[in-house]
């Protein structure tokens, strides 16, 4: 209970705080951890720093030691108490995949290269005379580099990227952090890459899980603007040191004066390093017993429709392709006898942010397969994606009018093979246009033309997936 | 990737995930934001300096609080002030800090720390807002006092309550009971 008594009465003497609150007291201090700290950013600088000039110093050794523990430390795990060292397992999990990582993706490098940033992409990428000379593939110096023109996007070992267009000056400040002095840059910062800090001469951003983009000019002051999720920005003002939250769509407007908030500009006004997103149908590998329906195209988001499919777990002859349910396709009973198609609504109402370059592909993806059949059983599997405006009421008559009503429209078939142990990919691709609400994805199992008694028991589905991309692109709004 | 950077990587790595830990670690014991992000970054390196004589690495936390420690108690002498916490109270806040590990193993430190926030979410706007100056803010008492017209012996109750509350709360939450 929260001791509610008046202030009226002085502390009896000064009392030490015990550990309790003085760990609590610390925790406050941090703001529960969420204060941007550049202690550990700018202990691997000093130390990149020192490696690159010791030209042989012992890290090796260190790498050897702590990694030969780790594993060895692994190997013992099932002989001790799980639960003591369950804590340390998430740690030494996450070492262990990124040292793996490490060696899986990287070829080699120099001393004077700050832990494995890459320049993943660039287009018509040209450094200031004497800054660097880089392709892609290759790790980032440490060091204030200089980009005349062009559009470089760099992929952090934190699985971040950043897209970074010229003329800009930036330098790594970390693994999961960048400097940047001028120029225009736009992140895309995945879950697992959270806590990015991006300084300017004016503030620091430290992203919360989001794609936000920066401008800094060349007077230094910096424009930051929140696409999608939320960061924090700090500036050296003393009198608000926790500085504030931006969530998507609000901007903030940095100089020496201080900070002003704005309206963020839109995306196409900053660079856009490659995206990739899943934007999976729900229940997308038919592994749980969720909202289906019967029927024909659906009214709402969300769920699975058709006139004769169900959801099943492995049969005699074939298991699904991951977890423990896939759909299975009937025959339509008369008088819609035919192909068999099941069908779902996705929102992309979310994703307009993204949509409004014009360059985002959509790809639809889906597992078939079928029993061993004969001359009587149908063969053919179809996936199509069509992109539409509007409201998911009208979906039916959309869905009906495909073939002029789509904004986009991708289809594809497969011949499927008689062999009930190999699943087969399909995949379907088109560009969605930027007035795109929704997507109808379809999915069937088809009747020959001449045959359309043929039976369609035994044909199934699974994994389903839709993924949108971008490509990196340069900005195509100029800021004055 | 050369080794001096592998090792660099998997160290940052480490680092980062055990960085609100070693802030909040040093916040307690120094009471200074700067100061404390000072010698987290000194903790860092020498702990880098010296991984091979950690013999396990499950005990990388309170490993690094121990080097934290060490650096917080020369940075004092070296500025000729008495360190501020009782050794009997450090070894204590090792074995809070072993609770909440322990509590949630398979949590980040920031999500641990949610236990706290929850707390404080639980405090009065009164004794909230003092915490929020005084911690969030790092304002002194007197700044408060006089920013919110109260004297000073009523800031530092409201401080102490606001202490005394949340931990009362967190120890409640570790212990799997229901907050009053």
């Amino acid at each position: 209970m929260i001791d509610e008594t008046p202030d009226s009465t002085p502390p009896a003497g000064p009392r030490k705080p015990d550990a309790w609150e003085l760990v609590c007291t610390g925790i406050l201090r941090t703001e529960f951890g969420r204060r941007p700290s550049r202690a550990v950013s700018n202990a691997i600088v000093q130390l990149a720093a020192e490696a690159a000039v010791s030209n042989g110093a012992p890290p090796k050794t260190h790498t050897e030691g702590l990694i030969g523990r780790i594993h060895q430390w692994l190997s013992n795990l099932e002989t001790r108490p799980a639960l003591a060292l369950a804590a340390a397992l998430i740690m030494v999990t996450g070492v262990s995949i990124y040292f793996l990582k490490s060696y899986l993706h990287e070829s080699g490098g120099s001393e004077n290269f700050l832990v494995g940033c890459k320049l993943s992409n660039a287009s018509g990428m040209r450094w200031a005379d004497g800054s660097v000379t880089l392709k892609i593939g290759d790790s980032l110096p440490l060091k204030m580099l200089r980009l005349e023109s062009g559009v470089v996007e760099i992929t952090f070992n934190s699985t971040a990227k950043v897209a970074i267009e010229g003329p800009a000056q930036f330098q790594l400040i970390g693994g999961n952090a960048l400097e940047l002095q001028s120029g225009k840059i736009a992140t895309d910062v995945p879950k697992r890459a959270r806590g990015f800090i991006l300084q300017t001469p004016t503030a620091t951003v430290r992203d919360l899980g989001t794609r936000f983009g920066a401008i800094v000019g060349t007077d230094k002051s910096s424009e930051v603007d929140v696409f999608q999720g939320r960061i924090q920005l700090t500036t050296d003002d003393k009198a608000n040191a926790q500085g504030w939250r931006l969530t998507a769509g609000m901007g903030m407007f940095v100089d020496e004066r201080g900070a002003t908030p704005a309206d963020a500009l839109p995306e196409l006004a900053f660079p856009q390093p490659e995206i990739n997103l899943e934007v999976r149908p729900q229940n997308c590998g038919f592994d749980v017993s969720g909202r289906t329906a019967v029927g024909e195209v659906p009214t709402d988001f969300g769920y699975w429709s058709g006139l004769s499919y169900s959801l099943t777990g492995a049969t005699e002859e074939v298991k699904p392709a991951n977890g423990p349910g896939m759909l299975e396709f009937y025959n339509p009973a008369a008088p819609l006898a035919g192909d068999s198609g099941v069908f779902q609504l996705i929102d992309l109402r979310p994703y307009k942010p993204l949509l409004a370059s014009g360059q985002v592909q959509a790809t639809l993806s889906a597992m078939f397969n079928r029993v061993a059949g004969d001359a009587n059983t149908a063969g053919k599997f179809g996936l199509t994606l069509a992109a539409f405006r509007g409201s998911p009421a009208e979906a039916k008559a959309l869905w009906a009018g495909r073939a002029t009503l789509a904004l986009a429209l991708a289809d594809k078939e497969l011949a499927a093979d008689n062999n009930p142990q190999t699943w087969e990919l399909l995949e379907a691709a088109t560009r969605l246009p930027p007035e795109t609400d929704f997507v109808i994805v379809q999915i069937r199992a088809m009747v020959p033309k001449d045959n359309p008694g043929a039976t369609l028991v035994g044909h199934f589905a699974d994994l389903v997936d839709l993924r949108l991309s971008t490509p990196m692109r340069a900005s195509s709004i100029a800021i004055k | 990737m050369n080794d001096k950077s592998q090792s660099l990587h998997i160290f940052e790595v480490l680092a980062k995930q055990h960085e609100p830990m070693l802030m909040a670690y040093l916040q307690s014991l120094v009471a200074d934001h700067k100061l404390a992000e000072d010698l987290a970054q000194q903790t860092l390196l020498i702990a880098y300096r010296k991984i091979n004589t950690l013999k396990d690495p499950s005990a990388f936390p309170a490993w690094l609080r121990g080097i934290a420690r060490l650096e917080a108690f020369s940075a004092m002498r070296r500025q000729g002030r008495e360190f501020p916490v009782d050794p009997d109270v450090l070894q204590q806040m090792d074995e809070v800090y072993r609770q909440f590990e322990e509590q949630n193993p398979a949590d980040t430190w920031e999500e641990r720390f949610h236990l706290v926030e929850d707390c404080y979410g639980h405090l009065p706007e009164t004794l909230q807002t003092v915490c929020r100056l005084h911690y969030f803010e790092d304002r002194k008492a007197w700044q408060i006092a006089e920013s919110l017209t109260l004297n000073l012996n009523a800031v530092l109750k409201r401080l102490e309550r606001a202490r005394v509350a949340i931990r009362d709360c967190v120890q409640t939450k570790l212990a799997g009971k229901p907050v009053e």
